[in-house]
């Protein structure tokens, strides 16, 4: 979603403010960013259901190729180190850490929505990726990660920024 | 040789018989037991009460000296991040200056349809995918 705030930016918005800010930490080279090709496929999944809803059609593979090409761009000039999901997935047990993920996350209220939020399959996913990359932390919006416990840490940037 | 292997045989089967004779002296026999133990002997067929036991195998890799991986005696962690990560598909290198900021809002530009876009539907999106 980071990607999302920054590229759809709204300026009133908070969350996106705080998404560039954060790139532009990236940037300075205060982080250094991975993500990878299940990163790219979430990106591309939420930028297509966003254009379908608010455009009231089909989106072109044409369409696709852009945003695609947008956010690999990005990749690149930014130095973000990508790696392959599936070649992660054959040197990591990436699915039995995601179910030891979901078994130690702590679900918790959310301080604004005070709806619970727990980690989901998807979200279990990235944050078993991010373990197996040897990432620190998990930049997120999403409250969902503030629960996951073990060798990587939540860094929620709506908190951070 | 065929016929020192006959001449042994033939002597082997005299000294079972002569065995036989001396362990059961006194009891009768029938013919068909005192065959059976006869070819027992001869051709040690394993008793199922008491089965040939099998050689121990020989430990062939006792005598093998390994070689030491440097990589494994490096401090803890170290060797996993070194070895078992795999190449990426884009490596780190430091970003070109402005690139976050030439970037901002790039979709939007490409599609002008969206423009208009509030927090709201941003909210909206991140709402559908925790649906998953």
């Amino acid at each position: 979603m980071v990607f999302i705030y920054h590229f759809f930016y709204v300026s009133k918005s908070k969350l996106a403010h705080k998404a560039t800010l954060f790139l532009k930490d990236i940037e300075s080279g205060k982080y250094m960013g991975i993500v990878t090709s299940f990163t790219i496929a979430e990106y591309l999944a939420a930028t297509r259901g966003l254009l379908c809803e608010k455009r009231n059609k089909q989106v072109s593979p044409q369409e696709v190729l852009t945003i695609k090409k947008s956010l690999e761009q990005f990749i690149t000039q930014m130095g973000i180190i990508l790696y392959d999901a599936d070649t992660l997935a054959i040197n990591h047990a990436v699915f039995a850490e995601s179910e030891s993920m979901i078994e130690g996350d702590v679900p918790c209220i959310g301080k604004y929505d005070g709806k619970w939020h727990y980690l989901k399959g998807a979200d279990a996913l990235h944050a078993a990726f991010a373990v197996s990359v040897n990432a620190e932390a998990i930049a997120t919006f999403d409250d969902d990660f503030k629960g996951v416990c073990g060798s990587v840490s939540p860094l929620m940037l709506s908190e951070v920024y | 040789m065929q016929h020192f292997y006959i001449r042994n045989t033939y002597l082997l089967i005299t000294r079972v018989k002569l065995f036989t004779q001396q362990q059961f002296k006194g009891t009768r026999m029938s013919v068909n037991s005192q065959m059976n133990i006869e070819r027992r002997l001869l051709y040690r067929e394993p008793s199922g009460n008491s089965p040939e036991r099998k050689p121990p195998l020989a430990n062939d890799y006792l005598s093998r000296i390994e070689p030491l991986n440097p990589l494994a005696v490096t401090p803890a962690g170290l060797y996993d991040r070194i070895v078992k990560l795999p190449k990426p598909v884009k490596s780190w290198h430091p970003a070109s200056k402005g690139t976050a900021e030439r970037f901002k809002g790039c979709l939007s530009d490409a599609f002008p349809e969206l423009k208009d876009l509030s927090e709201e539907d941003l909210k909206e999106i991140e709402r559908k995918r925790h649906k998953l």
